[in-house]
């Protein structure tokens, strides 16, 4: 009797290896470092830019048009990456995880994307376009919890709480301002800060992390 | 009845089934990639990937990329003898919840 229980939970402490290795193995890393570090290099460099223009010279829509092409090239660039590294292991392009963590993103994304790009075309507010962008992005990647790393998580959480955050402070403040220079300002920084900042720390960890465990 | 001796000792170890279990999840496998994942030392993880080749479950491949590297995957007969492994695991939990 006690020989067939032993049995039995032997084969359930083997079956659990067999699940946690099966669920390391289909962990998807949407982000990986190198094309993290250069969106966050190049998002701090364009917010220095475009927070440092005097007024009148840059509007709302051209602070909209601005991300939305450092957006593109930067998703080009992570697709890029992911391409090679399929390729690399053998593995198809675009992958069945890539199109499920495509298929996570796009709601979060598409929703305060849009309503980010309304409110500073249409409005001319700057500060809540930055914060939805920040907002839906954060919420796209904490969607990914059943098959993201933690890391990928902890990225997610610090855009939506920097997100909330600013919004909270900035309300009846620059939050709402058309096209003032010191809405443009605000804006940039919370992308340099966000985009930039949280992209490059989680882009050099990323680096370090996996430079350590391969050697 | 279960037949006991049908469950394959060679896998019936924890860092093997681990390695069959990553290989069986996915097409091939860098060296480099195994050990980040099993968090094992090299000698470990060569020792068990030597033992699941000699039984002729992996398959080695040595390429030179921009440095020499080895990738292992699962032959057809490490495959089987997998299913069969996760099969004979069920059978155990089956017996003993009845």
């Amino acid at each position: 009797m006690s020989d067939s229980s032993d049995l039995s939970r032997n084969a359930e402490n083997h079956l659990r290896v067999i699940r946690q290795m099966m669920e390391r193995a289909t962990v998807y890393r949407v982000l990986s470092a190198v094309p993290a570090i250069l969106a966050g290099a190049v998002a701090v460099v364009v917010a220095v830019a475009t927070g440092t223009r005097s007024e009148g010279e840059f509007t709302a829509r051209s602070f909209v048009i601005t991300w939305l092409i450092v957006y593109v090239l930067v998703d080009l660039f992570n697709a890029w990456t992911l391409f090679r590294e399929a390729r690399k292991q053998g593995g198809a392009f675009p992958s069945r995880q890539l199109l499920h963590a495509v298929a996570v993103m796009i709601p979060p994304m598409g929703v305060f994307g849009l309503l980010g790009v309304i409110q500073g075309w249409s409005e001319g507010d700057p500060v809540t376009c930055a914060l939805f962008w920040a907002l839906g992005y954060g919420l796209a990647l904490v969607a990914m919890f059943g098959f993201a790393p933690r890391s990928i998580q902890r990225l997610g959480w610090a855009f939506l709480l920097t997100g909330v955050g600013w919004y909270l402070g900035t309300v009846g403040g620059e939050a709402g301002q058309r096209n003032s220079g010191e809405a443009l300002r605000q804006a940039s920084w919370i992308m340099g800060v966000t985009f930039g900042g949280f992209h490059l720390i989680y882009g050099l960890v990323m680096l370090v992390v996996t430079r350590r465990l391969r050697d | 009845m279960i037949d006991f001796s049908k469950l394959d000792k060679l896998i019936h170890e924890k860092g093997r089934l681990s390695i069959m279990t990553l290989l069986a999840a996915r097409q091939e496998w860098r060296f480099q990639d195994l050990k980040t994942e099993l968090e094992m030392s090299d000698g470990n993880l060569i020792t068990h990937l030597r033992t699941l080749y000699k039984a002729g479950y992996v398959s080695m491949t040595k390429e030179v990329e921009k440095r020499p590297q080895t990738k292992y995957a699962l032959t057809e007969t490490g495959r089987k003898a997998f299913e069969e492994y996760l099969a004979i695991l069920e059978q155990i939990l089956d017996a003993g919840k009845s």
